[in-house]
């Protein structure tokens, strides 16, 4: 199992995501939106894991992805979406699904 | 081991019979973890999940079949499972009642992508090292499946910071094995990484098909 050199590039992350429609997808919120979901960094997930999570669940574009993922990274965590606790309810479900792992919280807690 | 790359039918990988066999028994325990203490094949919506005895059950009608109305849903007591079930809030009363309406749901999903991906690895018990492909509308399951893995492993190793993940690297190339303990750690390194080398290689193919097509796999 010579994977040593091969993972060397490998990183953890952890990310978060969230449900298509309805959803604000450009990483801005809304003080009008109640709740908030985050995803929190973690030293295992790995940063290409993260992207994908964000590319395929959120929609978001590439450039944009990587710039939550780093956020995450960097800053230990990211809000990845606002709106009502339903919404946000759907979209930490699918984080935790992901192997991610994320919170509500209501948006003026941050 | 050969990493992932793409072929027409699928993401393809090579791996010794020892690797399948060890994999498809790490993902086998992870299922099992997640059946003891997650709640999963329990049902959801209220009923009572994780430990019986902890539930706290509220008085319902005789021949009452529905939801047991006020029943917690423990959270899992293997701070491993804990993770692959994490509190969704620091308010202990929202992460509660999440715990109730999503954790046997989100249980039974990951046991079933960990049973995939077991059977996937002994399917066929190649007895030398052979193709292991990932049909492209599987792969999202097996991704998230082999995280569920790699959180439990690095639960297991301790790792919390990204340092000590890097210093896996170093860990595992040091020659010297200074005692009898090192033996049993060494292996979670050695299978922790190789399965970070199969997620890593195959999200890498996952990420262009997606990025090129619009293809996401497993959806």
């Amino acid at each position: 199992m010579d994977c040593v050199n091969a993972l060397s590039d490998v990183r953890a992350v952890v990310a978060s995501t969230v449900p298509v429609e309805a959803t604000r997808t450009d990483g801005s919120t809304d003080t009008a939106d109640p709740w908030v979901t985050l995803v929190w960094n973690d030293p295992v997930n790995l940063m290409s894991y993260v992207s994908y999570v964000f590319e395929s669940y959120f929609g978001h574009p590439q450039a944009r992805a990587h710039e939550l993922m780093l956020q995450v990274h960097r800053d230990g965590r990211a809000v990845v979406s606002s709106g009502d606790r339903e919404r946000m309810e759907v979209d930490v479900q699918a984080m935790h699904s992901y192997g991610l792992w994320a919170t509500l919280q209501r948006s003026e807690d941050r | 081991m050969t990493p992932f790359g793409a072929g027409p039918l699928g993401y393809v990988a090579e791996l010794e019979p020892s690797e399948r066999i060890v994999l498809a028994q790490l993902a086998g325990d992870v299922a099992q973890m997640l059946q003891d203490q997650g709640g999963a094949g329990r049902g959801r919506d209220g009923g009572p999940v994780g430990d019986l005895d902890d539930a706290d059950t509220a008085w319902v009608p005789p021949g009452w079949n529905g939801p047991a109305p006020d029943a917690a849903t423990p959270a899992p007591r293997d701070p491993a499972v804990r993770r692959l079930l994490p509190d969704a809030s620091t308010d202990a009363g929202v992460a509660a009642e999440f715990r109730r309406f999503t954790q046997a749901e989100l249980a039974d999903e990951k046991v079933g992508r960990l049973v995939l991906l077991a059977q996937m690895l002994v399917d066929g018990e190649p007895a030398t090292a052979a193709p292991f492909v990932v049909a492209r509308d599987v792969a999202q399951r097996v991704a998230a499946a082999l995280t569920d893995v790699r959180l439990v492993l690095a639960q297991r190793l301790e790792l919390e910071t990204d340092e000590q993940v890097e210093d896996l690297y170093d860990e595992l190339a040091a020659q010297d094995v200074p005692d009898d303990d090192a033996g049993p750690r060494r292996f979670l390194v050695s299978v922790f990484l190789l399965t970070g080398l199969l997620q890593e290689s195959l999200v890498e193919e996952m990420l262009t098909d997606l990025r090129s097509g619009g293809v996401t796999p497993g959806e």
